[in-house]
């Protein structure tokens, strides 16, 4: 009998288990003491008590990790997302431990996982990455780079995303502070205080490709998402196919893409993200994000695939790519978070928890959950899919009016407030819409 | 401020040197109960199953102790998930046995987490009663492993 272990939580942890379920394997979740009676210690076949609340006393302890998977006979590993799951030291240890690990190799971990390296990649194999600096070591440098790039100019830190690291500077005079602020934080994130600058695009879409490496060179791209609303860098609503941008464009994106990840014969689920600079028609390559990603579901929804599966079968040995793969289709997920009006945590018990019919609801909580303070606030994924993005709008603006969570403050009333908008409704976006067209002033304190 | 363990301790220890017979503390969602009559007492505040009863803590201590209502002994708990090891080392005599004395700080068992051993020590002096996991066994974070009596000190 195969069995899967499980090292995260929340809904990917559900998701993990049942796709894992699905395919005959049975699993072993590692949890925190707050998470001893999750749905998610409930669904898998065993649930093991890690360590006390704090994340890395629990779910970013390796070692704990490690032994729990081993000793309880497990043979594979699915990091999810966040967590370990991009952290080279982890797979390795993981695959010295004998365990199959669900997700690249540690060496193609830390090819794209710095974002200087993966920029060089990509680079040779003539992908676009538009202009950018080196890393930069002192102020002098950094003015003399940000004038030969033109303002404004964004920082950016070699080790990471999730909008660590990065600060704009609209003139010299607020280099210092951007680069100064932007080395602390990416020091303090990632243990790696590397920034380089690049221009700071105004009007851009966050376009980025959905790929999936067979480990032996082979790369199946499965299309596009547009991944423009986001709230201090963080996605909130996604979408697939990117249907704002044209054909070609996104065409191009899929062959860089694959040429990128078939290059260093990449195994398993991986994101490459671009930039769409809608005013000159261009797009260059941003990152690659090593790992299944929160916004899969929309891409699974329009190919009728399971991505989950695939990467466990993979682990397994038993991945057969699928014959014809067809895609259908607009799809749209927003994320659902504990937070109040003014984005602030708002963990809780959940008293009513009432998803709307005939929509994906991914979630690991429902009522009666207790929702702990510890951790990242998304409760759920609503995920709409429809022959044409006005009537995935539309059953979506629906599906979010049906949603009805009590106990907790959640971001409902805002994603309704989005969705409602006409920007959102006639496609009008950039990733800077939301922060100056939706949120009010004074609102974002968070 | 949340109570924490040592404060129980402290709590404990200061009741046992005490000649008071019963004491009730109730303070941020903790309430302890304590009594030497051996039974539970009847206060309006107090829980009445359990003579020491936490409230759900956000972090639990890494070994905590509760008063077991029937012999006043205390759970020692692992302090994470590993394997449980009675003896410093295969075929050496274990570290405590039921019905041994242990002073507080005494080692009782060692936790495993891949090749890295973290000695689990008495957190106050007493009679082992039980041995709640087997040498080799896979064991849980808060899981209890042993009950140790506290021993009955300032009692004429």
């Amino acid at each position: 009998m195969s069995r899967l272990f499980v090292a995260n939580r929340g809904e990917i942890a559900c998701r993990i288990i049942a796709a894992a379920h699905a395919l005959g394997i049975e699993t072993v979740v590692g949890v925190s003491a707050a998470d001893k009676d999750s749905k998610w210690a409930r669904a898998a076949g065993r649930a093991l008590v890690l360590g006390p609340a704090p994340a890395r006393q629990s779910y970013l302890d390796g070692r704990l990790l490690q032994h729990a998977a081993v000793a309880s006979g497990c043979t594979a590993l699915h990091p999810g997302y966040g967590f370990l799951s991009e952290n080279a030291a982890f797979a390795q240890a993981v695959a010295d431990a004998g365990l199959a690990f669900c997700g690249p190799t540690p060496a193609q971990m830390e090819a794209v996982g710095d974002k200087l390296a993966a920029r060089a990649l990509a680079r040779e194999l003539g992908v676009e990455t538009g202009q950018a600096s080196e890393a930069l070591t002192d102020p002098e440098t950094a003015a003399l780079a940000a004038r030969a790039l033109g303002y404004p100019v964004v920082t950016k830190a070699s080790a990471g995303g999730g909008g660590r690291g990065m600060r704009i500077a609209h003139a010299e005079a607020d280099l210092p502070a951007a680069l100064a602020e932007a080395r602390a934080e990416a020091e303090a994130a990632f243990g790696d205080g590397r920034i380089y600058l690049e221009p700071f695009v105004e009007a851009a879409r966050h376009v980025e490709v959905q790929a999936f490496g067979l480990g032996d060179g082979r790369v199946i791209t499965l299309g596009t998402r547009d991944c423009s609303i986001q709230r201090r860098y963080q996605k909130l609503v996604e979408e697939a196919p990117a249907v704002a941008v044209p054909k070609a464009a996104r065409a191009d994106m899929e062959a860089a893409a694959a040429r990128l990840l078939g290059a260093i014969s990449y195994r398993g689920a991986g994101t490459v993200e671009f930039l769409w600079d809608e005013a000159r028609g261009q797009y260059r390559f941003l990152e690659v994000n090593a790992r299944i990603q929160v916004e899969h579901p929309v891409t699974e929804m329009i190919w009728g695939i399971d991505l989950v599966q695939w990467q466990i079968a993979l682990a397994f040995g038993r991945f057969e790519p699928p014959a014809r793969l067809i895609q259908r289709g607009h799809a749209i997920e927003v994320r659902i978070l504990a937070e109040d009006e003014a984005f602030r945590p708002a963990p809780g018990l959940i008293s009513a928890w009432t998803p709307p019919a005939g929509a994906r609801v991914d979630s690991g909580f429902g009522a009666g959950c207790r929702v702990p303070p510890f951790y990242d606030s998304m409760v759920a994924k609503l995920i709409v899919a429809a022959p044409t993005r006005a009537i995935a709008v539309a059953r979506l603006q629906a599906g979010l009016a049906d949603f009805r969570v009590d106990g907790i403050a959640t971001s409902i009333p805002f994603l309704r407030r989005i969705t409602a908008h006409d920007d959102f409704i006639t496609n009008q976006l950039s990733t800077r819409w939301l922060e100056a067209e939706v949120i009010p002033a004074g609102k974002d304190v968070a | 401020m949340a109570i924490s363990r040592a404060d129980i301790d402290a709590i404990l220890a200061t009741f046992e040197a005490s000649d008071w017979r019963t004491i009730h503390l109730k303070a941020d969602g903790v309430e302890v109960t304590l009594s030497k009559d051996g039974g539970p007492v009847a206060t309006p505040l107090a829980t009445p199953t359990a003579p020491v009863s936490p409230a759900p803590a956000p972090s639990p201590p890494p070994a905590s102790s509760t008063v077991e209502p029937d012999d006043g002994s205390l759970a020692v708990t692992a302090p994470s998930l590993g394997s449980f090891y009675r003896a410093p080392k295969p075929g050496a005599p274990p570290f405590t046995q039921v019905g041994a004395r242990v002073a507080a700080g005494d080692d009782l068992c060692l936790i495993e987490v891949m090749k890295l051993f973290t000695s689990v020590k008495a957190p106050h002096a007493g009679v082992v009663t039980a041995i709640l996991a087997s040498d080799g066994d896979l064991v849980e974070h808060g899981q209890p492993l042993f009950r140790i009596r506290p021993d009955a000190q300032g009692t004429p």
